[in-house]
């Protein structure tokens, strides 16, 4: 409750509402997403509270998974990839001159599914962090590597690409001081290296700046939209007869995006087909069938929850955007994991309360805006690229007040960019980025009190489910990958 | 378009063999461990570089995976010298960055950029003349005067 009220503060909301507001505008525009908005805002806490500083962090994100509906429904477009499956129903429906109802279902399937997660984070987040709290060195290493596993295993499309990614990840992490020892590791000689590879400057480069790059070589495309829009066109009828398609498309959502590097970016595509499978008129999807709406902006949204469940009881990262959250933490003193519910159980409900806040903030945002917002997409790219471009340089810069971050913050842009454009995924990249430190600390912690012996890792039950889920996962990708390839022959 | 895609597969595995040998040498070159059961500093760059090379030379001998999920056509679309241009803009806004602040580097970046990507008409020079003032205005002003984020380079606030 303290933690609720203290967002009840007048500034506290009217910023809460901005980073909101700015994160549906992110997730509207195509191109652009939530976690360039969440790289744009991070910095920009420093000034605050923890409070204040991580409740506007969780509005820029929650914002940015809600908007990329309006481009989805308008051009279909999805403004983030959370928004793919919502485009196979919302556009048709658009076409057919039910826009409204199209942005209005979208709208509150959104907050449904945000509520839904909200409340098994709640749930299970206490639970989880005092289990992981009795977890020792050897647990939390086997924890990393199965992270890690899983984030290379499932990266989209590519196993191999995905697992390179993971690698080059933590290698990028083993610049600067090594754990435990403080030995300097590939720093060259340079004193801005020493510190390691900044987090905000590596990730506001990899997702937004090799974005911007993307969106610079794209031809402008002239967008036309008809906003002839009357009511919000959702019934009660309609609601109670998809209560079942929202709850099953929010649990895989929540399900979803507390599996590493994965997302909204796969949970609204496998709740729309366990909905479309489920449904009495299967035919009926791809032609602008409500279920398909339903069940696809419920799972992204829901996602949201589900990512930030590992973040706050673990201190894992559910995916890039969660990633970013743990530099919010880091700026503010903080750091996400078990212990934060002991130590600093304040921001733990005050993330719980932004959320809350949040999901009805941008509900009645959308609800009211249904006819504004949309022209956001007018807005031509020559104009919005250079500020976008700006505001990324100024964060980078204002991590630790270098122009080296600027510099570091281009040159991984350009990486992001063609590892992008040669099919290599960013999130397992970046998790790879944020895990290997964590999973060579504890490693190495743990072959410290057992002096050597690597037994205790088979030993200890929670470890060894720990690594046999690595190795399943290997195998299984595996598998599945070599399954794919003799079908294509 | 497979042979294209093989033939990049295969460089950036090359180069990812590379570093993966680049890290085990320079985990050779790192001192040694100092507590007793601890493997040190030079562990984790050997087994990221042995990896990498593992992976690498799995990329170079299978180099287009078939499991691969067709990729979106790279967007083929602005002209080359308007993207060249918007780039150079760009690091040239980063060295006038560092040199005179945020204000006049900004300003003469979100201008020139429109007019780089194709703003001919008065009426869209005028919106980028606009745009930089306000934009720039209006950040420096809210990031250095009401949130105290030390901006180089701020002429108004």
């Amino acid at each position: 409750m303290p933690a609720f009220l203290d967002l009840l503060q007048p500034g506290t909301i009217a910023l809460m509402f901005g980073c909101a507001c700015l994160g549906l505008v992110f997730g509207a525009l195509p191109g652009l997403n939530a976690t360039m908005a969440v790289a744009i805002i991070l910095p920009l806490t420093f000034p605050f509270s923890s409070t204040t500083g991580i409740a506007l962090l969780i509005a820029a994100y929650i914002g940015g998974i809600s908007g990329g509906l309006v481009s989805a429904v308008l051009l279909r477009i999805p403004g983030t990839p959370s928004s793919v499956a919502t485009t196979f129903d919302a556009y048709p429906l658009a076409q057919q001159g039910h826009a409204v109802r199209a942005l209005g279902t979208g709208m509150l399937a959104s907050f449904l599914g945000g509520l839904f997660s909200l409340v098994m984070l709640m749930s299970f987040a206490p639970w989880l962090a005092e289990i992981a709290i009795q977890l020792g060195p050897f647990e939390y290493a086997a924890l990393t590597l199965m992270a890690l596993a899983l984030v290379g295993v499932l990266a989209a499309g590519n196993m191999l690409k995905g697992l390179i990614a993971a690698v080059v990840g933590v290698a990028l992490g083993l610049v600067g001081f090594a754990p435990i020892d403080g030995t300097p590791r590939f720093t060259f000689g340079s004193n801005e290296l020493v510190a390691g590879i900044g987090l905000v400057p590596f990730l506001v480069g990899l997702f937004a700046v090799s974005q911007l790059l993307r969106e610079l070589k794209a031809e402008a495309t002239r967008i036309s939209l008809d906003l002839d829009l009357r009511g919000f066109g959702v019934s009660l009828r309609n609601l109670r007869d998809n209560a079942l398609n929202i709850l099953r498309s929010a649990a895989i959502g929540t399900g979803i995006g507390i599996m590493p590097g994965i997302g909204g970016a796969a949970s609204n595509l496998v709740a729309y087909a366990a909905a479309k499978q489920a449904s009495r008129q299967p035919e009926k999807f791809g032609k602008g069938a409500v279920e398909g709406i339903w069940a696809a902006e419920s799972a992204n949204n829901a996602s949201v929850g589900g990512a930030l469940l590992p973040l706050l009881a673990l201190g894992i990262p559910g995916d890039g955007v969660t990633a970013m959250l743990i530099s919010g933490f880091e700026i503010h003193g903080m750091q996400p994991g078990p212990l934060l519910f002991q130590i600093n159980p304040g921001i733990v409900y005050t993330v719980f309360a932004a959320f809350l806040i949040t999901a009805v903030m941008v509900l009645c945002v959308q609800f009211g805006t249904i006819r504004i917002f949309p022209r956001v997409l007018l807005v031509p790219r020559r104009y919005l690229l250079p500020i976008l471009f700006v505001l990324m340089c100024v964060g980078a810069y204002t991590a630790d007040n270098r122009m080296f971050d600027i510099w570091l913050m281009l040159a991984v842009g350009v990486l992001g960019y063609f590892l992008e454009k040669h099919r290599f995924p960013l999130s397992p990249l970046v998790l790879g980025f944020v895990i290997g430190p964590l999973f060579e600390e504890n490693f190495r912690r743990a072959l410290i009190f057992s002096e050597g012996d690597l037994t205790p890792f088979l030993s200890s039950p929670v470890a060894a489910v720990f690594l046999g889920i690595a190795v399943l996962s290997l195998a299984g990708g595996i598998i599945r990958e070599r399954r794919a390839a003799a079908k294509q022959r | 378009m497979k042979t294209a895609e093989s033939t990049v597969n295969r460089m950036t595995a090359v180069v990812v063999i590379l570093v993966g040998a680049g890290l085990i040498v320079s985990g050779f070159r790192l001192d040694g461990p100092t507590l007793i059961g601890d493997p040190g500093a030079a562990l984790l760059p050997k087994i990221a570089g042995a990896l990498l090379v593992l992976l690498g030379s799995a990329l170079f001998i299978w180099p287009v995976p078939q499991s691969a999920v067709p990729a979106d056509a790279d967007p083929a679309g602005r002209p080359m010298h308007v993207v060249v241009g918007t780039v150079a803009a760009a690091i040239g806004f980063v060295l006038l960055f560092a040199f005179v602040g945020f204000t006049i580097a900004s300003a003469v970046f979100v201008f020139a950029v429109p007019l780089i990507m194709g703003a001919r008409r008065r009426r869209d020079i005028a919106a980028a003349a606009l745009m930089a003032s306000l934009f720039t205005l209006l950040v420096g002003y809210s990031l250095y005067s009401l949130l105290g984020i030390p901006l180089p380079g701020v002429l108004v606030g």
